[in-house]
């Protein structure tokens, strides 16, 4: 757990910085400013608490652990909107920008992620890990974007603002629209990451 | 943002002219009386993140101090995180709005506009700006965005332009004229109409 909130943190240094390795004071400027941080520790937390404890003796810490998570949870989707599901699969690194309106339901996602401002990502919990949306690494997701179930999206492609995607997407490509098309098949999404 | 521009009497007159402009756009047409004025403040919290917005960027324009800065800043911050959070909206630090703006509807706006002109409306849900540093967009004088809409990247959009509920705006746009889809177009130009005359949606 604490490996992936690393990354994340670095991804959160890197990108509201010039530099790598900021002052502590600015460090704890970007933690407090961006609420997507507090969302992705309260996720990792609760991903946690399901992929360690298995075993059936410590069943009591682990309900009272997910106790907790379930008050953390409440208080990240009534104060940010942000509703991370905790059996989702995400990869090292993510980048949530701005809040509100977020839905990241069951999925797969890579690493080095980065989703905006009123995405959503469909999903149920109730299909196996086929019937879910797989989502490759450095894939940049757009606000207002709509990522339908079941959808495979390659790495390194790019989900414009406000797109709605019905199709797979392969790697490297650009979709933008409603319904989303294909404009550019070698579209490089790091000059977005600002 | 220009040292020294934004004055205390501006941001009162400025201040007075969104309480108009919200009677007039959620209110209702009539005579504005005391009592409306009170429900104004009580009813809709996004007139609370405007005011904190503008008290900051006074602070911003009228001191140059970095201690006094700080000093003015501390009464805004707390209250601008909270109704933040209320309306679940953001306004960049740096945006120059002007007066008799409005936000109709509960919020959820991301608003990282460069400059926007007179008497602009936004319905909610919109998200406006790429970043905070240079891909910026301009408004001009009586926009109206509508709901669910985003406008993206450092473009341009002229006076009296009507931009119709969930459109994705990432081209410059011309005076007078109504733009829908996804991604945008222009629909109908409106010549020389006044666009206040104009009814949306």
């Amino acid at each position: 757990m604490m490996e992936n909130i690393k990354a994340d943190l670095d991804r959160y240094f890197q990108n509201n910085s010039r530099s790598l390795n900021p002052s502590v004071k600015k460090k704890i400027k970007i933690i407090g400013e961006n609420y997507g941080v507090h969302a992705i520790f309260v996720y990792r937390f609760g991903y946690f608490i399901e992929s360690i404890i298995n075993d059936k003796k410590l069943n009591l810490i682990k309900q009272l652990l997910l106790g907790a998570y379930y008050m953390l949870n409440f208080f990240v989707i009534k104060m940010y909107d942000i509703r991370i599901n905790r059996k989702a699969k995400i990869g090292k690194g993510l980048y949530i920008t701005h809040f509100g309106g977020i839905v990241i339901s069951n999925c797969i996602l890579g690493e080095h992620c980065t989703v905006n401002q009123r995405a959503q990502i469909e999903g149920d919990d109730f299909s196996s890990n086929e019937e879910l949306c797989h989502i490759g690494d450095n894939v940049w997701i757009g606000p207002h974007a709509i990522i339908k179930k079941g959808i495979k999206i390659g790495d390194g492609a790019t989900i414009a603002a406000g797109a709605v995607i019905r199709a797979d997407v392969e790697k490297q490509c650009l979709a933008l629209g409603n319904p989303a098309r294909i404009v550019n098949k070698n579209y490089d999404n790091s000059i977005l990451n600002v | 943002m220009e040292k020294g521009n934004y004055s205390f009497r501006r941001l009162i007159n400025d201040l007075e002219a969104d309480l108009m402009s919200y009677a007039k756009n959620l209110l209702g047409p009539e005579q504005i009386t005391f009592w409306d004025r009170i429900k104004i403040v009580f009813k809709f919290p996004t007139f609370w993140l405007l005011v904190f917005h503008r008290y900051r960027f006074w602070v911003h324009s009228r001191f140059k101090n970095k201690f006094i800065r700080m000093g003015m800043k501390i009464f805004s911050l707390l209250g601008q995180r909270i109704f933040e959070i209320i309306t679940k909206s953001e306004i960049l630090s740096t945006a120059d709005i002007g007066p008799e703006f409005c936000f109709a509807g509960k919020g959820g706006v991301t608003l990282g506009a460069k400059k926007i002109g007179r008497g602009c409306i936004i319905y909610e849900n919109v998200t406006i700006g790429r970043d905070h540093l240079y891909n910026i967009p301009e408004l001009g004088e009586f926009v109206r965005v509508g709901a669910n809409s985003v406008i993206y990247g450092g473009i341009k959009i002229g006076n009296g332009v009507i931009i119709k509920e969930s459109t994705v705006l990432t081209k410059s746009v011309p005076d007078y004229c109504i733009i829908q889809g996804n991604p945008g177009r222009i629909v109908e130009r409106l010549g020389n109409r006044n666009p206040n005359k104009v009814t949306f949606i």
